[in-house]
C-alpha cells in the first residue's frame, strides 16, 4: 500500500508534467543539456566517436553531459531515432524514472511502512533536489543506495551507488557523497 | 572494506574520472583559487535558517532566485529533525558550517578539496536533517503516544490516540507541505515559457545558417546563437563553443572572458573563424556586414582556414 502511496504521491508531485511533457522545456534543459543529449544519442546511434564539433570541445570531459552513465545513454540512444518532440519525453521519462526509484530505495532504506514513506518522501522531494538538470537528478538519485550501502555495510552497494553518482556527473555533490557512505558505515 | 567500496566505486565512474582529469588543466577551472571558489554562494546562518523553515528560500544572486540555496524539507520533517539525538549533530554542525562558505575561515584551509559555490553543501544538510527526521519518528513510532513526548518537539501528548492514527496524520501533512516544492521549477519568473522542442529549435537565424552550409563540414563558426540554440548542436551548426565556468583557458582568451556574453571583436575571433555573430550590439561595416536576417552579421574579414582550439 504505501508503494502505491509513493507512486501516487510522485505523480501529484509531477502532476504539471505528466500532463504535459513539454512544461519543462525551458531554460538550461531546452539550451544545453537537451541538445547534448541529442548529439549523444546519435554519436551512439551512428556508431562514432563523442565528439562535438558545435559547443563542447571536450564534450566527455565535462561531468555533467553524463557521457558515460548508462541510463543516460540509453535513452539518448532512443531518442535519437525518434523525433524531437518523442525524444524530450523519453528524456522526461528517465529523469521522472530516477525520482521515483530513488523513492522506492529510500522506502527501502528506512525500513517500509509509515517511517519509510515519510522518510521516502522527505529525503527524495525536499527542495533540493528539485531541479531540472539531468546531471543533478541523476547524481542525487543514487543518494540512498550509498546511504542502503553503509546501513548494510555492503561493499557492492555502496561502490554502485557512489560509482553511478559520479557517472551522473553532478561532481560538485558526487565527490562528498563517497565520503558521506563513508560516515554511515562506520557510525550508523 | 568501507574504503575498498570507495575504491570500486571510482573504478565504475573511471572512464568519466580519466576523461575530466586529461582535460582538467586545460580549463578555467585549474586557476580557480579561494577567492573564486567562495565568490558565490556563501550563506549567512540566517538565510540558511530560512531556507530550512520557509517553501522558498528568500535568498538571491543578483536579483534573481538561487536554487543553491533551497533546503526546505517540511516543517514536520524539520520538527522531528530537530528531535533527534546523536552523532549527526556532527554532520549538521559541520555542513551548517561549510555552507557558511567565506563566513567561516573554515574554507581557507580545505578550498583545495573542495569545488566553487559553499552553498551546495546545504543539500548534504538536508540528506543529513531527513535522516534524523525519520530516526525520531522511528522512535516515536515504536512507543505509546504518552511515552514519546520526552522524544519529539512536536506536542504529541496532546493527542489522545494512538500513534499510528496520529503520526498518519503528520505524514499526510508532511506529504502536503512537500509538495509545495513542486513549484520550484521551472524557475518563472526567471525562466522562458515553454514550448515543443520542434518549434522552439527552428528560427529564422538557424534557417538562414543552414541555408548558407554552415553544417557540421564547414569550419566557420557564429556567435551569440539565441536560445534554446546556443549550442548548435540540435541543428548541427558551429558556434563558438562552451565558454562556462569549466571553459577551454585558450578560448576564454579568445572571447575574452569566461562567459560568452563577454565577447568582444577582435581580430581573435576572425582567427578563430567567427563568421557570423547574432547580436542586439550594433556592429560596424566594413568588417560586419548585416544579414537579411535582424541582429544577425556577417563577417568580411573572417580566416578562411580558422584556427581549431
Amino acid at each position: 500500500m504505501w508503494v502505491l502511496g509513493l507512486i501516487l504521491f510522485h505523480l501529484v508531485f509531477w502532476k504539471r508534467l505528466y500532463m504535459n511533457p513539454f512544461h519543462f522545456f525551458t531554460g538550461e534543459a531546452a539550451a544545453h543539456e537537451f541538445p547534448s543529449s541529442r548529439l549523444l544519442g546519435e554519436c551512439l546511434r551512428e556508431g562514432k566517436p563523442i565528439k562535438d564539433p558545435y559547443f563542447y570541445h571536450a564534450y566527455t570531459a565535462n561531468p555533467i553531459n553524463a557521457s558515460y552513465y548508462p541510463p543516460h545513454r540509453l535513452q539518448a540512444w532512443i531518442g535519437s531515432y525518434l523525433s524531437l518532440d518523442r525524444a524530450w519525453v523519453v528524456y522526461q521519462g528517465t529523469l521522472m524514472a530516477h525520482y521515483l526509484g530513488s523513492s522506492l530505495v529510500a522506502y527501502y532504506l528506512f525500513g517500509g511502512g509509515l517511517v519509510g514513506f515519510f522518510g521516502a518522501i522527505t529525503l527524495t522531494y525536499m527542495a533540493y533536489n528539485i531541479k531540472q538538470n539531468a546531471s543533478i537528478i541523476y547524481t542525487v538519485s543514487w543518494m540512498p543506495v550509498i546511504l542502503l550501502g553503509g546501513e548494510l555495510k555492503s561493499c557492492y552497494l555502496l561502490a554502485l551507488g557512489w560509482g553511478m553518482a559520479l557517472l551522473g556527473g553532478y561532481w560538485p555533490l558526487a565527490l562528498y557523497m563517497g565520503g558521506f557512505g563513508w560516515l554511515f558505515w562506520h557510525f550508523s | 572494506m568501507a574504503l575498498l567500496a570507495l575504491l570500486l566505486g571510482l573504478l565504475i565512474a573511471y572512464p568519466q574520472i580519466r576523461d575530466t582529469v586529461r582535460y582538467y588543466p586545460k580549463s578555467v577551472r585549474a586557476k580557480t583559487g579561494y577567492a573564486e571558489k567562495v565568490e558565490a554562494g556563501s550563506l549567512s546562518p540566517f538565510r540558511i535558517l530560512l531556507g530550512l523553515a520557509t517553501p522558498r528560500v528568500h535568498d538571491k544572486t543578483a536579483g534573481v532566485y538561487y536554487p543553491e540555496a533551497t533546503c526546505y524539507l517540511g516543517v514536520i520533517g524539520l520538527l522531528f529533525a530537530l528531535s533527534y539525538q546523536g552523532w549527526l549533530w556532527w554532520v549538521v554542525a559541520t555542513t551548517f558550517l561549510l555552507t557558511m562558505g567565506k563566513r567561516t575561515p573554515i574554507w581557507k584551509v580545505i578550498h583545495p578539496l573542495c569545488l566553487r559555490i559553499p552553498a551546495r553543501f546545504i543539500y548534504f544538510l538536508g540528506v543529513t536533517l531527513s535522516i534524523m527526521s525519520v530516526h525520531s519518528l522511528s522512535t516515536v513510532y515504536s512507543q505509546p503516544i504518552h511515552m514519546v513526548s520526552s522524544h519529539t518537539l512536536l506536542p504529541l501528548e496532546l493527542l489522545n490516540e494512538k500513534p499510528t492514527t496520529v503520526l498518519m496524520l503528520l505524514t499526510i501533512l508532511q506529504a502536503w507541505d512537500l509538495l509545495q516544492n513542486s513549484s520550484l521549477v521551472p524557475m518563472h519568473p526567471f525562466t522562458q515559457m515553454w514550448q515543443r522542442p520542434s518549434q522552439a529549435y527552428e528560427s529564422p537565424v538557424t534557417s538562414y545558417l543552414k541555408s548558407c552550409h554552415l553544417l557540421q563540414e564547414s569550419t566557420h563558426r557564429v556567435i551569440g546563437l539565441p536560445y534554446p540554440n546556443s549550442t548548435g548542436q540540435v541543428q548541427h551548426i558551429r558556434t563558438q563553443g562552451y565558454n562556462g565556468g569549466a571553459a577551454p583557458t585558450e578560448l576564454t582568451h579568445i572571447l575574452g572572458g569566461s562567459q560568452t556574453y563577454f565577447w568582444q571583436d577582435s581580430r581573435m575571433l576572425d582567427w578563430y573563424g567567427v563568421k557570423w555573430a547574432y547580436t542586439y550590439r550594433r556592429l560596424e561595416p566594413p568588417k560586419w556586414k548585416q544579414t537579411e536576417v535582424p541582429h544577425l552579421y556577417e563577417n568580411t574579414q573572417v580566416y578562411n582556414t580558422p584556427h581549431e582550439l
